[in-house]
């Protein structure tokens, strides 16, 4: 029963977590950019010319088009990536300080700061090589709450971006267009690509179905990991099933010798199984639940992290598809039902006292 | 001096005059809110932002719709949808227009039928500033262009209840 | 009788955990709406496109952004050597 607890809480805990992270991105990458134009270069990202912009203005339905400046960062001190980005903008909620105003200030993410254990008004220091390097005073830092989008931020000023990574000059890492009518985003993607075959337009809806995959409970991140638990499962159902020990038998054996009918016999142990499958599967749920929306599903960060040297803890929003719970219900408790009726079945019709003398 | 300052008063009421007789007859287009329900389908507006039309009557009373082609119907009909109005009662119609979503005067713009531009009630006359209609038509297999004043009722597309996403 | 006594008082009290658990649910979603439309400004007004959650390659840090055949980026026909890969898998191009 402790074993089957835990296959449910396991299985449960990646359901919780996958469906609240795609949760959140649905609701929040609908405010990201309608539509990216990057260039491809030898099937790869890469700089566009930002004299792209004012053909792809033309379009009719464009209302604006803005270059956006930003790019890897390998910390050879603490082995992580940053996110370096140049933006500038007022204010946010979600940042303790400021944004960077003008050249020599940056806004840096949670994990950046706490790596390298800088603080606001501290400098923070980057340098790919002697010519290319920056100071930068940190004047804001992203809160922890909103890490999962910011955690290996470090935002900017444009010019402070482009002299670090040697940008050429009129050259930006990709362009966002802004589309009025979200219906017209389609054919203006369509025109882009028309116009400069060397472009990839990425429009939003492909942004937010790229998560609904990653997220997806039936693919990506969680069927990956969902089939360890289910064949753990497999194994302990079928061992139920093909061990049923001599006890076990004498005791139907006995049952019947006393009068009980098959049908009697199946109906204890439906119930036997059910009392266990419900106690197991109520039991694992309810850790399910506090393993990942109390304790960020901890057990579960070291594998998800692979390598990542800066990676967000989570603090997920308990967003429960209560679907996806009848979905682990049927997919744990109706095979250990079959699994303890069938070998019991088998017992039961045979003659009680060859099953007592077996 | 003295008749430059009464040049200067006269000039300021005649132009005070001036914009409130204007302001009169024209109306600003209004917003649509949560409750405003479209005449002619009965159909919430305000979901609709990027179709929304409407009717301004001289005494400021109003009528959202869900999109231009049920401004037309009600337009080309009023006394089925309201026995107390006449066309000669309007002061201004307003359309969305589909390229940049802003409201524009119905008289300024055109309107396309026949395309694969979907409305919240399916095929639409879609309403096109003048110099993108071309741009329109042939991105999106536009049949009939048609200004304002050149709507008939042969030329309002049939309504097959299309929820857009 | 004892044992299924303790058996039924068991689930009666997973029953009203569980039923906490929900209400507590539902609780946490509307207390953290703030959070969530803090969230959507940051998005907008930084333009972000990707969670910030696997950070040791370009198409697992931003997985919408990455090129069609990223697991190969290095050189043509090289392994995919990260652990991350293999939870978040390259985008298949629309074009």
């Amino acid at each position: 029963m402790f074993i089957y607890s835990i296959i449910v809480a396991t299985l449960t805990s990646l359901l919780f977590l996958t469906q609240s992270l795609k949760k959140e991105a649905m609701d929040v990458f609908i405010e990201a950019p309608e539509l990216i134009v990057q260039r491809m270069s030898a099937g790869r990202h890469d700089l566009i010319p930002v004299g792209y912009a004012e053909k792809i203005l033309s379009i009719p339905g464009v209302s604006s088009v803005e270059p956006r400046y930003w790019g890897y960062y390998y910390d050879n001190l603490t082995g992580g990536n940053y996110t370096l980005i140049a933006r500038n903008i007022d204010a946010l909620h979600m940042v303790k300080g400021t944004l960077p105003k003008g050249p020599g200030e940056c806004a840096i993410g949670k994990g950046v700061a706490d790596v390298r254990l800088t603080d606001l008004n501290d400098v923070l220091f980057l340098s790919i090589n002697p010519q290319q390097k920056v100071s930068l005073k940190v004047v804001g830092i992203f809160t922890a709450d909103s890490a999962i989008l910011t955690n290996d931020l470090v935002v900017m000023d444009k010019n402070d971006l482009v002299n670090f990574f040697a940008l050429p000059k009129d050259m930006a890492t990709d362009l966002i267009v802004h589309v009025s009518n979200a219906s017209e985003v389609p054919t203006i993607a369509m025109k882009i690509r028309r116009d400069y075959p060397d472009t990839r337009p990425i429009t939003r809806s492909e942004i937010v179905r790229t998560y609904e995959n990653v997220f997806n409970w039936r693919g990506g991140m969680a069927l990956t990991m969902f089939i360890g638990p289910l064949l753990a499962f497999a194994i302990f159902a079928w061992d139920k099933a093909t061990g049923m020990s001599a006890g076990e038998r004498q005791e139907i054996g006995i049952l019947k010798a006393i009068g009980w009918e098959t049908t009697d016999v199946l109906k204890l142990k439906f119930w036997e199984g059910m009392a266990i499958s419900l106690t197991s599967f109520l039991t694992g749920s309810i850790l399910a639940y506090i393993h990942v929306f109390y304790f960020g599903a901890a057990l579960f960060a070291p594998v998800l992290k692979g390598w990542s040297v800066l990676f967000p803890p989570f603090n997920p929003i308990p967003y429960i598809d209560l679907y996806q719970i009848f979905v682990i219900f049927f997919l744990t408790v109706i095979p250990y039902l079959a699994s303890t009726i069938i070998p019991s079945w088998k017992a039961a019709v045979t003659d009680p006292d060859t099953v007592m003398r077996s | 001096m003295r008749r430059k300052s009464f040049v200067l008063i006269v000039l300021s009421i005649v132009s005070a005059v001036f914009l409130s007789v204007s302001m009169a007859l024209a109306a600003d287009p209004l917003k649509p809110t949560s409750k405003d329900k479209c005449p002619v389908c009965g159909m919430l507006v305000h979901p609709y932002t990027q179709w929304s039309a409407q009717i301004i009557f001289k005494d400021g009373t109003y009528a959202f719709f869900d999109g231009p082609k049920d401004m037309f119907k009600y337009y080309l009909d009023i006394p089925k949808y309201n026995k107390s109005k006449t066309s000669a009662d309007i002061s201004d119609i307003y359309v969305t227009e589909y390229y940049s979503t802003k409201v524009m005067k119905a008289d300024g713009v055109t309107f396309v039928s026949g395309s694969d531009v979907m409305g919240p009630m399916g095929k639409e006359l879609v309403a096109i500033t003048n110099d993108k209609v071309k741009t329109f038509t042939s991105d999106h297999k536009g049949v009939k262009a048609l200004k304002f004043s050149e709507v008939t009722d042969a030329d309002i597309p049939d309504g097959h209840m299309h929820h857009m996403k | 009788m004892i044992k299924s006594k303790i058996f039924f008082s068991f689930i009666a009290i997973e029953i009203i955990v569980i039923a906490f658990l929900y209400t507590d649910a539902n609780h946490t979603i509307a207390a953290r709406n703030a959070e969530v439309q803090s969230k959507r400004e940051l998005v907008r007004k930084l333009s972000l496109t990707d969670f910030a959650v696997f950070t040791e390659a370009r198409y697992t840090r931003h997985p919408s952004q990455a090129d069609t055949f990223s697991a190969f980026q290095d050189f043509p026909s090289s392994m995919d050597h990260f652990p991350a890969g293999s939870i978040v898998g390259p985008q298949r191009g629309n074009n």
